[in-house]
Parts: structure tokens; sequence; C-alpha cells
């Protein structure tokens, strides 16, 4: 496997969470807490008295004032709505294809691999008994027995190595159920604008996936560290056992 | 001796059953989840190798059921699992495991723990 996946998928994950925060933020300044600066504003220009008496034409100048604020909020959350929805559909969902396309293309790729080390393999029984058929009895070892020896020791280590493709498949596949629950929770976050206040119509493929399918994965999978592993649990045992 | 290899990865089963065949245990009988090796299990099997994560019944869950079970409170059970957290490993010993190794493993740590378990198991009888 290429590093580049990796790297796109956690440049994706920022971006994304760049983009939420940016939403979060927009959301914050058109109607949060956090930003009085602003209410301040729209209530001085909505209520504050003015100078001058207000008239019929003043009151209406300042209604018509109110009312485009109103359109500018509501216009700003329909984009903010419009980011959330394709942060969780186009931002999170192609990482997360591009995640389970690469889980499957290993597992292939090892199967194949796998077939080759067996078919291998048998070639090398094959060599050991051609020369078992050529040699005479009492003959001493010949150098090519070693080689073949040597050979299948190499070949059988080889399918040892390919339990990295368990390992991968397991960190990609956490990976691929970490980026559902976001795509879960930026639909849902988008939904907290309602469609029907807004006039926005909801795109059929911007509904999240029910939920976020239960993984049997163990996110600290690791090829690292082998024997210091191993030997904690072999002190476990041994304590158990004691 | 008739080996039962459990995990939902058919390259780690693969994997599995060409090591116990290159040290010596050639019969083995495979199954994708705890529920499969439930199913499997019968008097002709006489040792268990489990993987830890794997849907519809995990190795843990496995190892629970087999020892609550009259039939198959005794069968010897060795769990092989990336999971190396210490908490990870003394709940798969509580549960029952009589021992554990962690992937990725040699064929070497594979014949030793087995040796380990069997003569246990020969010790315990």
């Amino acid at each position: 496997m290429s590093t580049r996946q990796p790297s796109e998928l956690l440049y994706d994950s920022e971006a994304t969470l760049r983009l939420v925060d940016s939403a979060i933020l927009d959301m914050g300044e058109l109607g949060g807490e956090e930003t009085p600066a602003l209410q301040q504003q729209l209530r001085i220009d909505l209520v504050a008295p003015p100078d001058e008496a207000i008239g019929f034409a003043g009151l209406s100048d300042v209604l018509v004032h109110g009312y485009t604020e109103v359109v500018g909020v509501l216009h700003s959350l329909r984009q903010s709505r419009h980011q959330l929805e394709r942060a969780a559909v186009e931002k999170v969902q192609q990482p997360h294809d591009r995640l389970l396309a690469v889980s499957s293309a290993t597992e292939t790729a090892a199967t194949d691999i796998l077939n080759g080390l067996e078919r291998a393999s048998a070639m090398v029984d094959d060599l050991d008994a051609i020369a078992g058929e050529h040699s005479e009895p009492g003959e001493p070892g010949d150098r090519g027995r070693t080689i073949r020896t040597a050979l299948r020791d190499e070949l059988f280590a080889l399918v040892g190595h390919m339990q990295f493709q368990d390992i991968t498949s397991q960190q990609l596949t956490y990976a691929s159920a970490v980026l559902t629950d976001m795509e879960v929770r930026l639909a849902h976050l988008a939904r907290v604008f309602d469609p029907a206040v807004f006039g926005i119509s909801v795109p059929a493929h911007a509904a999240p996936p029910p939920s976020a399918v239960p993984v049997a994965v163990d996110p600290n999978a690791s090829t690292q560290n082998r024997a210091e592993r191993q030997a904690v649990a072999d002190a476990i045992v041994a304590t158990t056992a004691s | 001796m008739k080996i039962l290899v459990v995990d939902d990865s058919a390259t780690m089963r693969r994997i599995l059953v060409n090591s116990l065949q290159r040290i010596g245990y050639g019969e083995c009988v495979e199954a994708s989840d705890g529920r499969e090796a439930v199913e499997k299990l019968d008097a002709s099997v006489q040792f268990i190798i489990t993987d830890w994560n794997m849907p519809n019944m995990s190795g843990l869950e496995l190892t629970r059921v087999l020892r609550a079970h009259p039939e198959w409170k005794a069968i010897p059970i060795l769990m092989v699992s990336t999971r190396s957290v210490k908490e990870d490993i003394m709940t798969a010993i509580q549960a029952g495991v009589n021992n554990y190794i962690v992937k990725p493993f040699t064929p070497q740590v594979l014949k030793e723990k087995i040796d380990a378990v069997i003569s246990g198991a020969v010790a315990a009888a």
C-alpha cells in the first residue's frame, strides 16, 4: 500500500474539520451568544430611538432595514447548511470509500501472493522429488538440497509476513468507521437547520446512513515491537499461572 | 491433534493453517467467527486457536461460552490477537484462554505456546 492514501485521508479529515469549525463559527456569529457586538449592532439599528422622532416613513425604513438584515442572516444560514452537507457527503464519503477500496485491494493482493507462495513451495517439493530420483544411495548431501531447504524457509517466512494485511486491514476498517461516524454527525448537524423553515430542498444523496456499523477491529493493531508486546503477554500468563 | 482455527480474516486463517502444518499439526478445521466455531465443534477437535476481534461472536465471547459448557470447559484455547494492552490480555486470561499470542506471530512462538498449553493441560489432568 502506498503512503499516499493515509496522507490524503489526513488532509481530507483536516479540511473537513476546518470546514465544520468555520461553519460553526459562522453560526455563532450569526446568532450565537459569542458575538454580542453583532447583536448589539442589530439592536441599535432596529430599536434604538433615533435622534429625531420617527414618522410612519421612518418606521418603514427601520422595518425594511430589519428585514434586509434577517434575509442576510437566513442566506448565511443556508450557506452554512450547504457547506455542512458538502462536508458530510463529499469530504467524508470520498476518503471512506477509498479506504474500503484499499482494504479490499490489499486482501485480494494478499490472497494472490499466498497462492503464489504456495505454488512456489510446491515447486520446491517437486525439485526435492526430482533430486531424490537422481541421487545415488550413499551420495553425500548436495548443495542443491541446502539451497532448496533455504528457499523453502524463505517462502515460509514470506507467508508469515503476510500478517501485515490483517493488521493494516483492521487499521483501515477502524479509520473508515471513524469517517462514517463523522459523516453521520455532520449530516445531523446540517439538519439542525430545518429545510422547511428556510425553504431548502435536501438532496437525496445527503441522507446519512442510519448508524455507524459496529466494527470488530483493534484500533491499536500494529506490526511494530512484536517481541516487546509478546513479552507483556507472557508475563501476564506466567503471573496468572503461578 | 485436530485444531480448530477461528479468525474472520481469510488471510490469517491461511497463515495459521500453513504455520500449523509446518510445525507438525496438519489436521485443521476453520471457522470465520465464534458462532461458526461453536457449530463446527465436535469431539474430534482437541485444541482451539482463536482471534479476539470478530463479528457475530468474538474470541472472548467464544471462550466464555466454551468455559461455561460442560462438554467444552476444559478444551485448550490459545488466543492470537493484535490486542496487546495489559488489561485486554488480563481479560482474556480471566475469561479462560490458556495462553496468548500477540500478532504478528512467528511459527516458533506459535509452536512454543501450543506446546506450553498442551503440557499444562497434561499436567493439570
